[in-house]
């Protein structure tokens, strides 16, 4: 954190992204509120970050997964720096004329990130790798036995 | 069908499993071809999401050819290449005619906030996912679309959620030019977010993981 401020002559970042799932590794105490006792919808570790690392009167947009239930966000440092929050599920559809346009001209190349690609029959094995983050894995495909 | 299927907490298996029937005139069938596991599956996958039933198949990014379509499908006919967004949503409710395909209101009404996602429990509406052989897709006139001639198969799967969830995220921060943006995660969607973010003409993105490899990806 320390070194983020350094990096943005102590400001802070204009908008900061929170793109982390509903399992940020944080500390302990919110290990147990959350994956132990379920008592936290989600892992407010990485907005909390978010809300820190951001500027003043700056953007926080947020992409990452969180359950129903309350989550420990720094709400008051949010209010106070005058924040912007943004957040929903994608609506996935609104986004694909830009990113079809994109793709075509060569500026994303999406399955570039695929690292594994595992037969449906063999999908137990898919979910224990990502899950443990094993041989590198970013993105498994599942490809099925009925194509 | 083979389908996978969820036994409880860190347990998947591949299971037979009886083919999805047509529930309602405006319903496809799909024969999967390509899906995807992504880093939300595994919060199912450790328990950590409410109501998720044992018996359920789940996977909400996947591509494939339509098999089968309902009396009522207009758009969609048997032996189409389709991606399927992972939101399962009718179109003309108060929530779609405003674009906020996410929080329909029509296909989960138990819900306040969420909509519908396919294979993601029951909080988010109880429907099958694509990691099996055939899917039901409700509303195939709204949903799907045709995969273009030009697009690869595997750039179209990751068209069905991961690349658009990371480009919203970008959306969402209104960048400008030459702001410094942060990018929490360098999971699949946080790189796509980062990558999205260059495009939209920031001077700057950091990306944070704690995960060395896929730093050096971003």
């Amino acid at each position: 954190m320390v070194h983020l401020k350094k990096e943005t002559e102590y400001l802070g970042a204009d908008v900061v992204i929170d793109a982390v799932g509903a399992e940020a590794d944080g500390n302990f105490l919110q290990h147990v509120t959350s994956s132990k006792l379920k008592l936290q919808g989600g892992s407010p570790i990485a907005l909390n970050w978010a809300i820190d690392s951001v500027r003043k009167g700056g953007t926080v947009s947020v992409v990452g997964a969180y359950g129903p239930i309350f989550s420990a966000v720094k709400f008051g440092d949010a209010m106070n720096k005058g924040l912007t929050l943004r957040m929903n599920q994608c609506p996935v559809k609104r986004q694909w004329p830009r990113l079809f346009e994109h793709i075509r001209n060569g500026y994303l190349k999406p399955s570039d990130i695929v690292t594994h690609r595992i037969p449906l029959e063999n999908i137990a094995e898919g979910y224990h790798i990502f899950s443990a983050k094993l041989d590198d894995c970013i993105k498994p495909l599942i490809v099925s036995t009925a194509a | 069908m083979r389908s996978m299927v969820y036994r409880g907490p860190y347990k998947v298996r591949v299971e037979e499993k009886d083919m999805p029937p047509m529930e309602h005139p405006n319903d496809a069938i799909v024969r999967v071809k390509l899906a995807a596991i992504c880093g939300s599956d595994l919060h199912l996958y450790h328990g950590m999401m409410p109501d998720t039933r044992v018996g359920m198949t789940f996977g909400h990014e996947f591509i494939g050819v339509v098999e089968q379509v309902g009396p009522s499908v207009e758009r969609l006919k048997p032996g189409d290449r389709v991606m399927v967004p992972f939101n399962v949503y009718c179109g003309s409710c108060y929530f779609c005619s405003r674009g906020l395909y996410s929080n329909c209101h029509n296909v989960n009404p138990n819900a306040t906030a969420v909509g519908g996602i396919y294979g993601y429990s029951h909080t988010c509406g109880g429907y099958d996912g694509g990691q099996a052989e055939f899917v039901r897709v409700p509303f195939a006139d709204v949903g799907p679309g045709l995969i273009p001639d030009w697009m690869d198969d595997e750039d179209a799967v990751l068209l069905t959620d991961a690349l658009p969830t990371g480009y919203f995220g970008a959306q969402l921060g209104d960048i400008v030019e030459g702001d410094t943006v942060v990018v929490f995660g360098a999971g699949p969607v946080g790189l796509f977010a980062a990558k999205s973010a260059w495009l939209m003409g920031a001077g700057r993105v950091i990306v944070i993981d704690h995960l060395e490899y896929r730093l050096e990806m971003a």
